[in-house]
């Protein structure tokens, strides 16, 4: 019975990864529903939803948590827009530096955001675009373009030319062709990469922290940052319900998808160019 | 930095080729569609990119004459950092981090949990996978309120060990293993998706080949599926180390690079420089520097990965 | 062509950004109105700053019609203010034409320029001279001898201690130590009659920053007979010396006899806020820490209350090393209301900063924030003294304190110091080896051997 007994330790591997992998939630779920939570995850009989209502304000959730809608879902269609127009030459034709493209985007992706703010924050003001919303949004697109070519690109080289050949025979150009076979037979596809920028601007601190000058801008990744530091010896409870609330959404956008995400992440022959 | 195949399972690398039967536009009309995206590149990137370069050889501050008066200092900055002890030392806590967290913990544990997923029941997959990516979703600053509580001298971890006798502030003592633990737990479902993808890529009926010959199930994982996912793991490898040699965010809200220099990685360093001390020609150096060994890890797994094609 | 194409994205953006921000561009050219932007810093803990200025906002408005004054609020610590601030004041479009400054980096400022001096505007201000005494007025005063602040606040440090830990400890109140060594007596009876209490408490790592430096190492040093950080005869940096081990020394004695905090706690960034609490629930023995300490205790400012402090809490001075005169030691800084070289009507904004700083309003920030009042008529003020006992002791202890050398290059070598003072924190070095790679390293920091005097 090697089999079972293989199955069983592959299944008890994976209980105890699980349990390992839920600890560090532990206390942000237990201490946001306690009325005197502190720094041990440590349940008394108590609850309440105490600690929700004293920070569901407009000044401490409300605006912040709609900034953060703003700014991560403004950059999240720019960037498929943008993305999914500039996957098209690179995934349908050949050309010549394609290659060398392709791994100068991949290499930025791996660039320290730090790095580039001083001149970055330089450029917004010579050109008057300090705290302007937009602005940064087209900044936050130019960074997340990178990562987003690279995931339009092999999700469109997984469509097949041949599906497209019917349109062209019918006189479409690629603009149609894009918008109407290809678009539509890798809507998965753009929903995984819009929803990967999406998530990712979200728990972005430092460029809006950087680009946008006064509060009622900011969105909650500053905002909770502000409210970790400055009460984070005094009201445990309301930083984890904070947690929880600010958190939800990336969690729930990612369930909506995770039917795709999986095969979204096939790797073979993708660096290869 | 991902791959898809969403409608077919065969990668597609031959896709390469011109319409058949259309007027060749011109090159200028091909390449239309790249426009919106090359145009936010310059911009946004390659702008502030070039300038991060002409700063590194400046010493260029944001207070102070020099932030009115800065010049050109050749490779002074350069030969300052070699020099200074601090930075050596944030550039062997980020190489401790980049292969503890990246190339050990994240991509070997991104690849036993997806081994061990295989052929489990859906309702087991969901699970796991559930809170793994959880994990990966959560943004930074409340991953560190998580790995903090856990951490903390009146944390969670220690109200499991204090039975044990093992009770201390891990933040405290144990800074690096703190950052890194922290790390695998965020950043190994990336791993782990990719592995997943490779690994149904992996035929089934030549594990059960293998099987049927008697090769047991290391064998069979290192004779055979290794092999087949190798440019999985060589793209996976490059790609997290790249994220993991930036980090920044999830060290500086949990230890802030403490206590003293002890987790104090080089992007923390360059920020201490560049923000805390304003002096920003220094900061732009190290980033040069940090873009430079990323290259250079980049080009190994590059030069694997066609070693092998 | 890609230069055209840049300028018309920019365009664009620029376009979209005026429109949906409230035009904030447009407000400024509009014709006739005038602006004046005044940044500040708020924290959730930390409103009193933000009140004053809503309320000068609404006198300067009324008496000023045609100019508006633009409240920019940056939320968090000092650190973070100071890089926004640095940011700001990159160019002159964005610049603040008033800001609340941090006296230590006046003259990193006024080196580049960035600030306007304002001796010719404070002549013309009779407040300037009746209510502000020669040492408040030198807060902001440049290398080249200007005023580049009107101050809102100063301090002062000195010593807390808890009074029911004393009695158990048996140490007679008031206490009144007149050496280093009676400081460290007191806390050695702490330690050995009052188990679980944390004897001394003090700032000795980089997490703590400039209250590391100030609160903790110089309160030390300029109390140690020749004790200084910057030759002002000299203009010269002093590289280590006597008093500088002997600083490092007591700092490595506090922690090698398990006086001070535990190791995690002295790395932890909010040591301050611990402070507070520890005394209020009887944890802690002595305290060097600023005057403001009471502001986490006193009703109506205190986001734990604890009214008993005016009775279980002492002060005291801290004495110099041997009881030198003038026998004991304070360290100050604080903070003013500055204005922006680039300031276009520099009169209106000097005018603000005159009614930002005005009586009423001075009060207020006072009584919010627990920091020392610059002016004496709010000094004299009944309600200024009425909720806080102790602030006459403090702010009378501005005739023996001393003030920061702050110049350009000080942030860096504050940073050195906190690097010795870590090594004593952890025991990795013995005080005069710390002092001797601080003396090292200092003219690397300053800027060439020659501006550093061997420390004697």
């Amino acid at each position: 019975m090697t089999r079972l007994a293989a199955r069983t330790a592959a299944l008890v591997s994976l209980a105890v990864i699980t349990i390992a992998f839920v600890g560090p939630f532990l206390w942000v779920l237990l201490a946001s529903l306690q009325p005197d939570a502190n720094l041990t995850a440590k349940p008394t009989f108590e609850f309440s939803l105490r600690n929700f209502g004293a920070v569901l304000t407009w000044d401490i959730i409300y605006r912040p948590v709609l900034n953060s809608i703003v700014i991560s879902g403004a950059t999240a269609l720019l960037t498929v827009v943008v993305s999914g127009l500039a996957a098209y030459p690179l995934s349908r034709y050949k050309l010549r530096f394609k290659r060398h493209f392709m791994l100068t985007l991949l290499f930025t992706t791996g660039l320290p955001v730090t790095a580039i703010m001083v001149p970055v924050y330089s450029m917004f003001f010579r050109f008057n675009l300090y705290g302007s919303i937009p602005a940064m949004v087209l900044f936050l697109t130019a960074s997340s373009l990178p990562f987003a070519i690279w995931m339009m690109k092999n999700f469109m080289d997984s469509v097949p030319v041949s599906l497209e050949e019917a349109a062209w025979v019918d006189g479409a150009g690629w603009v149609q062709s894009l918008a109407r076979v290809v678009g539509p037979l890798m809507a998965p596809g753009i929903a995984v990469v819009a929803i990967f920028v999406f998530v990712g601007q979200w728990g972005n601190f430092f460029v809006p922290f950087v680009l946008l000058d006064t509060p009622e801008k900011q969105p909650a990744a500053v905002t909770i940052y502000t409210f970790f530091s400055q009460y984070g010896q005094v009201a445990y409870g309301e930083l984890a319900a904070f947690s929880v609330i600010y958190t939800a959404p990336a969690v729930v956008l990612y369930v909506a998808v995770n039917k795709y995400l999986a095969g979204s992440f096939s790797f073979a022959g993708s660096v290869k160019g | 930095m991902t791959s898809a195949t969403v409608t077919s399972p065969r990668p597609a690398g031959s896709l390469d080729r011109r319409e058949p039967d259309r007027p060749v536009g011109g090159a200028l009309r091909r390449l239309l569609p790249l426009f919106p995206a090359l145009v936010l590149l310059v911009v946004f990137m390659a702008g502030p990119i070039l300038w991060s370069v002409y700063i590194a050889f400046t010493n260029e501050t944001l207070t102070g004459a020099a932030s009115v008066n800065s010049r050109f200092v050749g490779l002074g900055n350069f030969v300052k950092m070699f020099g200074d002890e601090d930075f050596r030392n944030s550039f062997l806590l980020t190489f401790i981090f980049v292969i503890g967290s990246a190339v050990i913990g994240q991509n070997t544990l991104g690849l036993v949990i997806a081994l061990l997923q295989r052929g489990r029941a859906r309702a087991v997959r969901s699970v796991v996978n559930g809170v793994v990516i959880a994990a990966w979703v959560v943004p930074e600053v409340v991953a560190a309120a998580c790995w903090y509580s856990f951490l903390a001298e009146e944390g969670t971890l220690n109200e499991v060990l204090a039975g044990l006798g093992f009770s201390q502030d891990w933040l405290y003592s144990a800074p690096m293993i703190a950052i890194i633990l922290a790390n695998v737990w965020r950043g190994t479902a990336f791993s782990m998706l990719v592995y997943s993808a490779a690994l149904s890529d992996v035929p089934a009926d030549l594990l059960e080949a293998a099987s049927v010959d008697g090769a047991s199930g290391w064998s069979r994982l290192v004779h055979i599926t290794l092999p087949l996912i190798r440019r999985s793991i060589m793209s996976n490898l490059m790609l997290i180390t790249l994220q993991t040699l930036a980090s920044f965010g999830l060290i500086y809200a949990l230890t802030g690079g403490g206590p003293g220099t002890a987790s104090q990685t080089t992007p923390l360093y360059m920020y201490e420089q560049a923000f805390r001390y304003f002096e920003i020609g220094y900061g732009s150096a190290m980033a040069l520097v940090m873009l430079v060994i990323g290259a250079l890890f980049s080009m190994v797994y590059l030069r694997l990965i066609k070693a092998d094609a | 062509m890609r230069r055209a194409m840049v300028a018309s994205i920019l365009a664009v953006a620029v376009a979209a950004a005026a429109g949906a921000c409230g035009g904030d561009s447009a407000e400024k050219g509009a014709s006739g109105a005038k602006e004046i932007e005044v940044l500040y810093k708020v924290e959730p803990t930390w409103p009193h700053l933000e009140k004053m200025l809503k309320q000068a906002k609404t006198q300067y408005e009324a008496a000023h019609k045609g100019v508006t004054i633009k409240l920019t609020a940056v939320q968090g610590g000092n650190e973070v203010y100071y890089t926004k601030l640095a940011l700001l004041n990159r160019s002159a479009d964005s610049a603040p034409d008033v800001y609340l400054h941090d006296t230590f980096q006046v003259n990193a400022d006024v080196a580049a320029g960035k600030l306007a001096p304002l001796d010719d505007y404070l002549k013309t201000w009779p407040d300037w001279s009746s209510q502000y005494s020669e040492a408040v007025q030198q807060a902001a005063k440049g290398p080249d001898g200007k005023i580049y602040g009107v101050p809102i606040s100063t301090d002062t440090r000195g010593l807390w201690y808890n009074k029911d830990v004393f009695a158990k400890a048996g140490i007679q109140v008031p206490w009144e130590p007149k050496t280093w060594a009676d400081v460290l007596t007191a806390a050695r009876a702490i330690k050995q009659k009052v188990p679980g209490v944390q004897p001394f408490n003090m700032y000795s790592t980089k997490p703590l920053g400039e209250a590391a430096t100030m609160q903790g190492f110089e309160m030390l040093l300029y109390g140690a007979s020749g004790g200084t950080l910057y030759d002002e005869t000299q203009k010269k940096w002093v590289a280590g010396g006597k008093a500088f081990t002997d600083s490092l020394a007591f700092i490595n004695t506090i922690y090698r006899e398990g006086l001070g905090p535990k190791p995690a706690d002295a790395f932890d960034p909010k040591l301050g806020d611990k402070v507070g609490n520890w005394f209020a629930a009887g944890k802690l023995g002595i305290g060097l820490d600023g005057a403001w300490a009471s502001a986490s205790w006193k009703p109506g400012t205190a986001v734990k209350p604890w009214p008993e402090w005016t009775e279980k809490m002492g002060w005291t001075k801290m004495p110099t090393q041997n009881g030198e005169a003038p026998g004991a030691v304070s360290m100050s800084g604080g903070w003013v209301m500055a204005m922006s070289s680039y300031a276009k009507d520099k009169k209106d904004a000097f005018d603000f900063i005159t009614i930002a700083t005005n009586k009423e309003n001075t009060l207020l920030y006072s009584l919010g924030s627990g920091d020392l009042a610059p002016r004496k008529d709010v000094a004299a003020d009944p309600q200024y003294t009425a909720g806080n006992p102790s602030v006459k002791f403090w702010t009378d202890l501005a005739s023996v304190t001393h003030y920061r050398p702050a110049y350009e290059v000080y942030p860096k070598v504050s940073a050195e110091v906190q690097k010795a003072m870590e090594a004593m924190t952890t025991g990795s070095k013995a005080p005069d080896a710390a002092a001797k790679e601080y003396a090292d390293a200092l003219p690397g920091v300053v800027g060439g051997p020659d501006k550093v005097l061997a420390g004697s």
